[in-house]
């Protein structure tokens, strides 16, 4: 890992009309629209999905981290997070972010240390840390048939 | 930042070409949090420079994401007009 701080850019650009280009440093650009409830077209990414896809991201990948320093064998898992937008004190922001999270381990695995890996992701992700909002996290962990 | 810009552009009755943000943000190690995000937009406009404040004003406004933004995440933005 290089020294902190980290920095990362991007660039969004549009015209009067149609997708906004997001452009970073490598990654294949993303067309962006309004979500449908500001009355975009629904088939782009937005604002809004992209924020929640960072925090579900960030978490899949801080869980992935700290399970290979934790030694910790696990099989997949599938994050599921719904953001909810509401206007507080004429201000619209997210209020709610409820992150479910489904971890696969195999056969044998510690139960209660994969929820623990789980807690500390979600404590320790990225994203979420640099919010308002706290997420609430419900976790399932699937045994593999031995 | 666009979004909330095509959002209030008609409202404000603010004529422009085009629009380009540009976002650095720098992150922290301990604890994992983003520690800056600067922000710059860059509008194609003939508008008078105190209606690019106004929309500048509007955009901070109505940002969702930005609005959720942790306290102690620092945000710094300037909106300039494209040359």
């Amino acid at each position: 890992m290089q020294p902190f701080p980290h920095h990362y850019s991007v660039i969004a650009k549009a015209d009067t009309q149609g997708d906004v280009a997001l452009d970073g440093e490598g990654p294949p650009r993303i067309p962006s629209a309004p979500p449908t409830e500001f009355g975009g077209p629904g088939d782009r990414w937005s604002p809004e999905t992209l924020f929640v896809a960072a925090v579900a991201d960030c978490f899949v990948l801080t869980f992935r981290g700290i399970a290979g320093v934790s030694r910790f064998s696990w099989v997949s898992l599938e994050c599921n997070v719904t953001g909810t937008v509401d206007r507080v004190d004429r201000i619209t922001q997210f209020t709610e972010l409820e992150v479910r999270a489904r971890l696969r381990v195999p056969s044998g695995a510690n139960e209660d240390q994969a929820r623990r890996l789980l807690t500390k992701a979600e404590e320790t992700c990225l994203v979420t840390n640099s919010l308002k909002v706290r997420p609430h996290l419900e976790s399932v962990v699937e045994v593999e048939d031995s | 930042m666009i979004k909330g810009i095509e959002r209030v552009v008609p409202m404000l009755e603010f004529s422009l070409r085009g629009v380009e943000v540009r976002v650095h943000g720098v992150r922290q190690d301990v604890p994992p949090r983003m520690e800056r995000i600067d922000s710059e937009i860059v509008v194609d406009t003939e508008e008078p420079d105190r209606r690019l404040e106004l929309l500048h004003d509007n955009v901070r406004k109505y940002g969702t994401v930005f609005n959720t933004v942790a306290p102690g995440t620092d945000l710094k933005g300037v909106l300039v007009r494209a040359k």
